[in-house]
Order: structure tokens, then C-alpha cells, then sequence
């Protein structure tokens, strides 16, 4: 007969996390514009076209960067901060001023 | 100037092969598949090596090449796109080896953006542009300028670049500000990660200029410690993790300049010291502190001065309070200031003209040189301080990073209009020469904004329609200054107001779409380079020179031609009062007698003698008058003015206003030389004697003045909107795309003009 089954150890899917970090942020995500001025925010989803997206990419301004609002607005003054929660390169001194339209369509999970 | 030393894979197989160019799909060192192109790199011209100049925008990379190449950069184009590059000579100083031939390429921020600017350096990367008259061929060494306080997003940039597979040099820039940020750079480490040279510099005090030179001739294709992903997103982790491998505080510090080992080296409290061996002033951080430091700064974003000025700058209504003030500053000083330069500028033109009409014999040759060539390209000449100073204050108003906030500022404001806040620089250099402001449009990323903005800014008052500003409001507003300054004033408003309504129209019409939201880095509040700005002033100087030297010249000349021939009789009128002069010249002093008069007999034959000679000089003076007149009737330019004059008749205009408007069409400021030739035969001979010419000049019957109230503000009108500059068409159908939309431009402009011309002629007559 055979004994029971040695208990194996189960495969981590890391799916489900992941997709349960995308519902936490789409249920905590607000616009950036709606943020206070000092508030710190996470980009958690940008509602942009690829050319937009692509620009603000390439300035620094993508995915998981740490951002405050420095000035709320027409512009929209954010400073860019931590990165996927690593220190900021540019310890916190590089400014993107964004017209309020993009910035409406930049949502942030607020974190600060 | 420390780096890993190359291992040589993947550069070995195409490295002896000069000249060879080819593309290929490999796997790069990590696993990562990506197209790659290997480019040998070869010399284009067989002497010098191609250095091309990149990075990010603000990273002081024209500082640095500005140092590079001190005096000796030349401003050129690139075909087909009128993207201007600067290109100079760097010598190879005291190591040997060849000289280099820098390119600076514009700013950006990813070769892979869609934008023009990234088109340019893509090409010129892959060698298929160059700047105009070099022949093509990529770069032997990319220099990329990095921001040493903003690192990680700079080296994305980088990433790309070793992409290509290019030799290349790393050039950290502004240490400094990265050292009083709580960022030290190993410069040693982080070439090691990159598999490249990287030089720590401070470009705008010159540290470290020479390890550049010494690292363009050692450049080589990079070999990074870790393969450059392809992928955007990944991209930005492969940057941080170089960051973190070349910014780390070294256990043992060394010098950023000569890579001396600063152990046991005393610090005042900001961690300063200077540095043994070279006395260098340096930022030294121990690991542990600057770890602290990080640490304690993770989850803060300081608020900097910036900031605080941002608060009042970009403040709704002071914001808008200070701008206006600025320019309007920037504008006066650009009266007030450059009024005396240009006072002596014309000053020498007419001394020059009187010594050519003094020492050379009467003939074509005397009249070619002091009417035809000093006289016309000296009317030209004399807005040059205007330019400089105005090229000298944007430069400077721009490094500062003001201009990053004024764009937005004026976002708001012509925005309804269909222009995005980028519109903003282009359209202000526009009031110093519609030319580098149509350039400057290429930093409009949508397509239908830059064309919007490249079609209405010729309608802002250039420094070319200034001499017929201050001719028109002088006649029209004669003794009455502050009259005249308000209608300049107006035609600057009258300008603009046309360009934002034309804009409006063409935005609703056929350059139809929706806007593109406004994003721009605003970089940090700093003290100006006066040397940048003065470099830049330096350019386009040269520039404007160029112009004046050869097409305003060759307009001038043809002109001048046009109204000496074929040469006229002299009419029986002309001669009547040369004889009556003769005679008198001729009459005896000694019929001045004191009997004529009482009282003092020496002064008064004195006076006597006097008015005699000022009613000779007055009859030779009609006869000259009218004799130039007579030859201006008869000449190929009275004939041609006289031909095309019904189609300004609307206006107001006889033939000789026929004659400079048409002439204007090559370049406005030719106007008033041209007037100035037509109506007296003569060039400008200085300001006051100019305008008293031409508010006495007549039409044909001899009694109705050329300039008439009616008449002189049709032509402010005319001369606000029509487009009348050939530079400035030949760059619109390169910038825009085609002809078609410089023959728009063209139609546009001049038919409101036109029209507006007609109505004010009619009002006002």
C-alpha cells in the first residue's frame, strides 16, 4: 500500500498577486489632479495615447514612480521621486510641469 | 577617465573592416534579442574624426560644447529638415592623434520618440544625415552628455545610444550640483558598468574639458556589464541598475578630478575638502553617511527655491503680472539700449560712403559702390545690434529656465486659439527674425500645432520690418514721439492679433484635430551663462551678416542697376538751373561790395557771399532732384513700377510705392533703401535727411505727396501681415513639409494684408 503522499510543496503562482495589486490600485487610483499640493502619490495607470505615454515615459514619468504634487493647476507641477520604492536619482529636484488635461489622465494610488 | 577594458566581443568581427556598414539581428549578452546595428565607424572626410554631441535637454551639453569648440562653431542645417546644428573643430591637443569634428545634436530624451528632433539624431547615428555640406557617415565617437544630478533617467538615453553599437564617451555633467544634492558619482564604477570611458566634468567652469578631449580619442564601442534591453520599461530598470552600480558612495573617495584617494582628507561641515593633489575642491562622502542620508530622504521630496519662486511665477495673475513686465523689459531694453550701436553703425556707413564718393573718379563704379553696395547693404546692416541684443537676452532669459514657465504661462493664453505654450519661444525669437523662430518649432511635438505655428509666425514683428515702422510713424506722427511710439506699439498687437486669429481659422479648417496636452521638464531656477548667451548672440550675428553680405547685397546691387539705366536725358529743365548755377558760381565776389549794405562791410560781404552760396547749393540741389527723378521715370524700375502699379492703385499706392513694395518682397527692410533710391536717387544719407526726402517726395504731377496720411498707414497695415521675406517661405516648405504650404503662407498673409490695406486706405482717405 501505498503511504500517503509526501506534501509537496505547492508552485507560487504569482498571477493572482499581481492582479489583486492591479484591483487595489484601480479601487485606490485617483487622478493626479485630485491630489493636494505635497501629497506624494504612486503612477499607478496612465490614460494617455502611445505618443504622450512615450514622452512622459522617457522624462522619467512612468509606471510606479513615486510622484508629489508641487503645484496643483494649470500647469501641474509634480516632482519626481522613488522609483518602484527605490531612493529618487534625482533626489526629488526634477520638475515636470504638466498641462491639467494630462494630468487629469494620470491616475496615482495615494501613498503620502 | 576610468572605464572596463573593452573584451572586444561582437566588435572584433566588423572592427577591421573600415567603412563596412551593416545591420544585423543578434543576441547581446544577457539573453536579450534585439535588432542591432553595427556600424564601423569611418571618417567621412578622411581627416577628422565625426564626434556627434548628445544627451538630454538641459544637461549643459552646448556649455560643454561651447568649451569644446570656443569660437569656432559654425551654425549649419541639416538637408531636408533645416534642424540646425552646430559643428566645430576640436583640436587634438597636446595626446596627438586626430582632430575631431563635433556635432551638436539637439536635446532629447529617447532616440525612439516620434518626435523631429529624435528623427535627426537617429539619422545622424545611422549616417544617413549629416549637416549640410559634410558628407555622410556615422559618427566615429557619440559623446553623451549626462545630467549628473538627474543620473538614472539620463542614462536611459545612454542605454540607447550602446544600442548602436557605437564608440562612445560617457561625459557626466554639472558634478557639482549633483555633489551639493547628496549625489556622489564613481565615475571609475560607473564606466565599468557601462563598459565605456565616462568623465566626470563641470562644463560650466571648465573642470574636466581636457578629459573629454583625451576621451574622444580613446572612445570605443561600449560592453556593459548588463545586456541593454529593448524594452522601454525595462530599459528604466537596466538605467536604475546602472545608476546604483556608478553612483554609489565609494568606500574609499577619490577625486572626481584627477582620481586621487581622499582617505583621511578633512571636510568642513558640507563634506568639502580640496584634494591634495590636484586642489580641487571636492564633495566627499563616506558610504555610511550618504547611506543615512538616503535613507532619511526616501519617502521625502524636498520643497526647493524653485518651488517658492514657481509659487509667484506661475501664480495665475502675479505670474502673468511678471511676465508681462519681462518682456516688456525685454523689449524696451532692446529699444533703448541698442538705439546707440545702431547710431554708430549708420554713422560708419556714411562715412563710408562719402569717402568712396570723395576719393573714387565719377562713374559707374563710385555710384555702384557708395549708392548701390555701402549705402543699401549699410540700411541692412544697422538692425544687427537690435538682433544680437534681442538672440542675447532670450539666450539668457532660457538659461535662467524662465522660458520653460513662460511657455506654460502662455499655454493658457493660446490655447483657445488652437497653439500649444511651445508656440510660445518659437513665436518670441520670431520677433527677432521669423527664421530661427520657424526652426525653433520642432520642439512642438503635434504635428497640426507646429504647422499651425510655423504658418502664423512670420505674422510677429521681425527686426526687418522695423525700419518701416520707424519711417512710417515718423512721417505720420512728425514731432509727435510718443504718438509714434503707441502706433509701433499697435503694429506689434496688430501682428499678433493676426497670427493668433489666423491660427484660430486654420485650426478649425484644415489643420483640424484635437490639441495635444502640454509636458515639459521645468529645470531648475540658475544663474545665466553670459558666455553661452554670448556665443549664441555670436551665431546668429554671423547669420544675419551672411545675409546682408550676399542676397541683400545682390538685391541692392540688381536694384540699384534697375533704376541707373538705361540712362536718361537729362530734361530741358535740369538744364536751365545747371546753367543757372554755373553763371552764379561764376558772378565776382567783388560785386559783394560793402555799399550794398550798412553797418559791418566784412560780415557783411561775409553773409552776402554766404547766401549766394546757399542758393547755388539749392539749385544744384533741384537739379539733382529732378534729374534723379527724371531717371527714375525712365528707368527699368520706373517701367516695371508703372506696369504693376494698377494692382496697388486699391491701396493707395503710386508707381515709385509700387516699386518698394515689390522690392520688399525679397526682404522687407529693403523698403526704405529702395525708397530712398527711388525717390531722391540717392541712398540713405542718414536718418533726418532720409525722412525729409521722402515726406517732400511727390508723385509725377509734382504736387501730391508720395506719403499722404492715407497712404502711410495702408503701408504699416501692409507691411504688419503681408509676407514678404523669401528665407522665410524657402524654411516654411522645408520645416512644413512641402510648397504647398509656403505658397499658403504666402497667399494668406498678403491677401489680408491687402484687403486690410484697401480698407484702412479707404477709411482713412
Amino acid at each position: 500500500m501505498a503511504g500517503p503522499l509526501p506534501h509537496l510543496p505547492v508552485a507560487h503562482d504569482p498571477a493572482p498577486d499581481r492582479l489583486a495589486e492591479v484591483a487595489r490600485n484601480a479601487a485606490s487610483a485617483v487622478p493626479l489632479t485630485s491630489l493636494m499640493q505635497g501629497q506624494t502619490g504612486v503612477i499607478c495607470e496612465a490614460r494617455l495615447d502611445v505618443d504622450d505615454a512615450a514622452l512622459l515615459r522617457a522624462m522619467g514619468l512612468g509606471d510606479r514612480v513615486r510622484v508629489k504634487l508641487c503645484r496643483v493647476g494649470e500647469p501641474c507641477v509634480v516632482a519626481l521621486g522613488t522609483t518602484a520604492g527605490r531612493h529618487c536619482h534625482c533626489q526629488g529636484h526634477c520638475r515636470i510641469g504638466l498641462a491639467r488635461g494630462l494630468a487629469d489622465r494620470i491616475f496615482v494610488r495615494v501613498v503620502a | 577617465m576610468k572605464g572596463a577594458p573593452p573584451d572586444g566581443s561582437g566588435v572584433g568581427d566588423v572592427g577591421d573592416l573600415p567603412g563596412v556598414h551593416t545591420e544585423r539581428t543578434g543576441t547581446t549578452k544577457g539573453g536579450t534579442t534585439a535588432p542591432v546595428s553595427v556600424h564601423t565607424p569611418r571618417s567621412p572626410g578622411g581627416e577628422a574624426r565625426r564626434v556627434a554631441l548628445l544627451g538630454n535637454p538641459n544637461t549643459g551639453k552646448t556649455t560643454l560644447f561651447n568649451r569644446l569648440s570656443g569660437l569656432r562653431a559654425k551654425t549649419s542645417n541639416f538637408p531636408g529638415t533645416t534642424l540646425e546644428a552646430r559643428t566645430t573643430r576640436v583640436p587634438a591637443g597636446i595626446e596627438g592623434g586626430r582632430d575631431g569634428e563635433l556635432i551638436d545634436l539637439p536635446g532629447i530624451y529617447s532616440l525612439e520618440l516620434d518626435q523631429l528632433e529624435a528623427r535627426v539624431c537617429r539619422e545622424v547615428l545611422a549616417g544617413t544625415a549629416a549637416p549640410r555640406g559634410e558628407p555622410l557617415g556615422a559618427p566615429e565617437v557619440v559623446v553623451v552628455v549626462v545630467d549628473a544630478s538627474n543620473l538614472s533617467r539620463n542614462l536611459m538615453l545612454v542605454g540607447e545610444v550602446m544600442r548602436r553599437r557605437l564608440p562612445m564617451l560617457v561625459v557626466i555633467n554639472m558634478v557639482d550640483v549633483a555633489a551639493k544634492r547628496g549625489v556622489s558619482i564613481d565615475a571609475q564604477a560607473l564606466g565599468e558598468a557601462l563598459g565605456c570611458d565616462a568623465v566626470p566634468t563641470n562644463a560650466r567652469s571648465g573642470e574636466g574639458v581636457n578629459a573629454v578631449r583625451l576621451g574622444i580619442k580613446e572612445a570605443r564601442i561600449a560592453t556593459p556589464a548588463l545586456a541593454v534591453p529593448g524594452n522601454a520599461d525595462e530599459l528604466r530598470g537596466w538605467s536604475e541598475e546602472m545608476f546604483n552600480r556608478g553612483a554609489r558612495a565609494p568606500s574609499s573617495s577619490k577625486c572626481w578630478n584627477c582620481g586621487y584617494h581622499l582617505e583621511g582628507l578633512t571636510t568642513d561641515t558640507l563634506g568639502r575638502g580640496t584634494c591634495a593633489e590636484c586642489g580641487k575642491l571636492v564633495f566627499v562622502e563616506t558610504h555610511e553617511s550618504n547611506h543615512a542620508k538616503r535613507a532619511s530622504r526616501k519617502e521625502e521630496i524636498p520643497e526647493t527655491t524653485s518651488d517658492r519662486w514657481d509659487r509667484v511665477l506661475l501664480h495665475p495673475v502675479l505670474g502673468l503680472a511678471v511676465f508681462a513686465t519681462v518682456m516688456t523689459g525685454l523689449f524696451y531694453s532692446l529699444f533703448v539700449i541698442a538705439k546707440y550701436p545702431m547710431d554708430w553703425i549708420g554713422a560708419i556707413f556714411e562715412w563710408a560712403t562719402t569717402l568712396a564718393e570723395a576719393h573714387l573718379p565719377e562713374g559707374v563704379l563710385r555710384e555702384l559702390l557708395a549708392n548701390g553696395v555701402i549705402g543699401g547693404v549699410g540700411a541692412t546692416v544697422v538692425f544687427l545690434p537690435q538682433i544680437c541684443l534681442l538672440f542675447f537676452l532670450i539666450s539668457l532669459l532660457e538659461d535662467t529656465g524662465y522660458l520653460a514657465r513662460g511657455a506654460f504661462l502662455m499655454n493658457r493664453l493660446l490655447r483657445p486659439f488652437g497653439l500649444p505654450g511651445h508656440a510660445f519661444v518659437p513665436l518670441l525669437s520670431s520677433h527677432a527674425c521669423a527664421l530661427p523662430g520657424i526652426m525653433a518649432c520642432r520642439a512642438i511635438p503635434d504635428p497640426r500645432e507646429r504647422l499651425a505655428t510655423i504658418l502664423v509666425a512670420p505674422f510677429m514683428t521681425c527686426s526687418a520690418r522695423l525700419p518701416v515702422y520707424v519711417l512710417l510713424t515718423s512721417l505720420l506722427f512728425a514731432g509727435k514721439p510718443a504718438l509714434a511710439a503707441f502706433a509701433f506699439v499697435g503694429c506689434y498687437v496688430l501682428g499678433i492679433l493676426a497670427a493668433v486669429f489666423s491660427a484660430l481659422i486654420a485650426r478649425r479648417t484644415i489643420l483640424r484635430g484635437k490639441s495635444r496636452p502640454m509636458a515639459m521638464e521645468l529645470p531648475c531656477y540658475k544663474r545665466p551663462s553670459v558666455r553661452t548667451a554670448l556665443l549664441t548672440t555670436l551665431d546668429r550675428a554671423k547669420v544675419f551678416l551672411r545675409s546682408a553680405g550676399t542676397n541683400i547685397l545682390m538685391i541692392c546691387v540688381v536694384l540699384w542697376w534697375l533704376g541707373a539705366y538705361p540712362k536718361a536725358e537729362a530734361p530741358a529743365r535740369v538744364q536751365e538751373l545747371r546753367k543757372l548755377a554755373i553763371e552764379a558760381e561764376r558772378t565776382p565776389v567783388d560785386a559783394y561790395s560793402p555799399s550794398h549794405s550798412s553797418g559791418n562791410a566784412g560780415q557783411d560781404t561775409r553773409l552776402a557771399i554766404g547766401e549766394h552760396q546757399d542758393a547755388v547749393n539749392e539749385i544744384t540741389a533741384e537739379a539733382d532732384r529732378l534729374e534723379a527723378r527724371n531717371q527714375a521715370t525712365h528707368s527699368f524700375l520706373g517701367r516695371v513700377g508703372r506696369t504693376i502699379q494698377p494692382v496697388f492703385e486699391p491701396l493707395g499706392y503710386d508707381w515709385q510705392l509700387s516699386i518698394g513694395v515689390m522690392a520688399s518682397f525679397a526682404a522687407r527692410e529693403v523698403f526704405v533703401s529702395t525708397m530712398s533710391i527711388v525717390v531722391s536717387g540717392q541712398e540713405d544719407e542718414g536718418s533726418d535727411s532720409l525722412f525729409q526726402s521722402l515726406s517732400r517726395a511727390t508723385r509725377d504731377d509734382g504736387v501730391t505727396p508720395i506719403f499722404t496720411r492715407a497712404t502711410s498707414w495702408s503701408l504699416l497695415v501692409y507691411y504688419v501681415l503681408a509676407m514678404q521675406c523669401l528665407p522665410t517661405l524657402a524654411v516654411t516648405a522645408r520645416e512644413a513639409g512641402g510648397k504647398k504650404w509656403a505658397l499658403l503662407q504666402l497667399v494668406w498673409m498678403c491677401g489680408m494684408a491687402y484687403i486690410a490695406a484697401a480698407i484702412v486706405y479707404w477709411l482713412v482717405a
